[in-house]
């Protein structure tokens, strides 16, 4: 046996073992590097957040129509009121009946009358 | 290498080393073997019998197949593969195998983990994805136990006196660290910190591909390249092509195994239909290795052993590549990716290639590792018979029956139930298949204990009369 093949052999080789398990930790590594520095919010995460925001947005538009007038239907003149405003109109309108009664059915027929009819649709190209 | 020499003091210190650490690899292997051809014969008679297994939530169709499948490929693939590499890594480099108690307790916690894993999958308790079904425990243990046996295949290449590398060494090497690399990825992104959405079904096709069709293909073939020119007594012939076959195997299957099926964006499956295509190279460069290497020594070489079982496993492999080239290609995957020619396809590479190597290098090496001959040699015969009928009978019928359904399912005028009723019938011939399978497995256990069973009696035999013998005068005095 020659003298290298006896050093080969006498080598010591425990050194490739730890250095083999180190390795394959850092494939290990690797995946808990990705998983901890790549941050992604939870499914659910800004849940609270959005359901305030919806709830906030819903009162500021219920806010508005109780308490300013406004537009409901502008080319048939119909009108949302606050109550205390509608109430005090009506008073004032129905200190001479006839004159508010004759209002109310001109109103209401307005309110009635059939819808303008529109023009003809455009036929889709695409069809 | 020529078998008929009469092996040297230094070789039987070789095989001697690897002696105890091979026998607890291969035995377990063995159990494991047996065990997975039963759940998997369960598997299969619940298609056409289910009354029978109805009563035992254990045996249901959702228990038994995914623990057929992880007792074949961790039980018996992983163990065989680590102790084949081990011995060739040993023989090649001409270094023994230091401190073999270590492997020895490393192979034990590695039975230990898939004996946990396959009680939880039976219990009803898995991850939920295909070939990574094992939990937390099982999967901890098989994971150490795979660094301590993989650090010692390491130590064995490092102390090798034989300096020159040969093609099976990149193959083994290689799967020396893909293993680790695609368990633990898979494993801390799967189940320990589940990633979200789309990304964990990608994630789980990446491993079932990279351990399914790379690893195993990299040490089976390694395994042939190795055992080829040393049945034949000549030298691997076109060593550049092994070359090309590594990097191919290498570079394209790790982005394989998306199917178009798949519920992933359109450019993962395109992509993995690229690197399937690209595997023409692998099977061009796998076939002319093997035809030229093997060429001529057919009919010299045929010995109903280990010969025929790894050139069956290496034809196996080249069938198997054509599948799933086959599979690569969008217009067949749409007819064929939801049916059983997938199944035909995992089981001729798991089976047909991988396992039937196997049990070509074990039948050779297990008896010069042991020094002892296999207790009933005609078995190995036997046992190369049933494999291969049953190998056929499964993989043939599960191939043309799912092509039938595939192309019967493309058809909106045949109900569905027509269609699993006609697949009844391949199914049937896929469970005598089993059956032959099953019974060729009971017969390689069968010579692995004896052989087992018979070396530890001749141990004990030495052992006994040093036990037995009277202590000398001057020890009783001390």
């Amino acid at each position: 046996m020659s003298d290298e093949t006896q050093n080969n052999i006498q080598q010591p080789v425990w050194h490739i073992g730890v250095v083999f398990f180190a390795a394959c930790f850092l494939f290990a590594a690797l995946a808990a590097a990705v998983k901890f520095s790549v941050k992604t919010p939870a499914i659910d995460a800004d849940r609270d957040a959005a359901l305030a925001k919806s709830l906030a947005e819903i009162r500021q538009t219920e806010e508005v129509a109780l308490k300013y007038p406004g537009w409901v239907d502008q080319p048939r003149g119909i009108v949302r009121l606050p109550i205390d405003m509608a109430m005090q109109i009506a008073a004032r309108e129905w200190q001479n009946p006839d004159t508010a009664r004759k209002d109310l059915i001109s109103r209401e027929e307005k309110l009635n009358a059939p819808a303008p009819k529109n023009a003809a649709p455009k036929a889709n190209p695409f069809e | 290498m020529n078998e008929n020499v009469p092996a040297s003091f230094a070789d039987v210190k070789l095989e001697a080393s690897c002696r105890v650490p091979l026998l607890a690899l291969f035995g377990g292997a063995a159990v494991w073997l047996v065990v997975s051809s039963a759940l998997a014969l369960i598997a299969s008679l619940n298609f056409h019998m289910p009354e029978k297994f109805a009563h035992c939530a254990w045996l249901t169709y959702g228990r038994v197949f995914p623990a057929a499948n992880d007792a074949l490929l961790y039980g018996f693939c992983v163990p065989a593969g680590i102790g084949v590499a081990i011995w060739i890594l040993s023989q090649l480099g001409r270094a023994p195998l230091r401190d073999p108690l270590v492997p020895v307790f490393a192979a034990n916690l590695w039975h230990l983990g898939v004996l946990v894993g396959l009680i939880e999958i039976l219990s009803g308790n898995t991850t939920g994805f295909d070939w990574l079904e094992f939990q937390r425990g099982g999967s901890v243990l098989l994971f150490f136990a795979y660094l301590l046996l993989a650090a010692w295949a390491m130590m064995v290449f490092t102390a090798r006196r034989e300096r020159a590398l040969q093609p099976p060494h990149w193959f083994l090497i290689a799967a020396l660290f893909w293993f680790p690399w695609v368990y633990a990825t898979a494993n801390l992104f799967l189940v320990a910190w589940p990633v979200r959405g789309i990304a964990q079904s990608v994630i789980a096709l990446w491993f079932a591909n990279n351990f399914i069709f790379v690893w195993l293909s990299l040490i089976g073939l390694g395994t042939a390249f190795y055992f080829f020119p040393r049945l034949i007594g000549r030298p691997l012939q076109a060593v550049h092509y092994a070359l090309f076959a590594f990097w191919s195997l290498i570079l394209f299957g790790t982005f394989c195994g998306i199917p178009h099926t798949a519920p992933v964006p359109a450019w993962m499956p395109t992509l993995s239909s690229v690197g399937g295509g690209m595997f023409v190279v692998l099977l061009l460069t796998v076939t002319i290795v093997e035809v030229r290497t093997v060429w001529g020594f057919i009919k010299s070489k045929w010995d109903n052993g280990p010969f025929c079982f790894i050139g069956s496993g290496a034809d196996c492999f080249v069938i198997s590549l054509l599948m799933m080239i086959a599979l690569a290609c969008p217009a067949f995957d749409r007819t064929a990716g939801f049916t059983w020619f997938t199944q035909a396809q995992l089981q001729l590479q798991i089976y047909g290639f991988f396992a039937m190597t196997m049990f070509g290098a074990i039948y050779y090496l297990l008896p010069r590792a042991v020094d002892l001959k296999f207790p009933f040699p005609k078995l190995v015969a036997a046992h190369y018979w049933m494999s291969l009928i049953g190998i056929v009978l499964l993989v043939l019928p599960l191939a043309i029956g799912g092509i039938e359904q595939g192309l019967k399912l493309d058809n909106a005028k045949i109900a569905f139930p027509e269609i699993m009723n006609l697949s009844l019938m391949y199914l049937r011939v896929s469970t005598v298949g089993i059956c032959f399978i099953l019974i060729g497995n009971l017969l390689f256990a069968l010579n692995v204990f004896v052989m087992t069973c018979v070396w530890k009696m001749a141990l004990l035999k030495k052992i006994l009369p040093a036990i037995n013998a009277p202590l000398e005068t001057s020890e009783v005095k001390s």
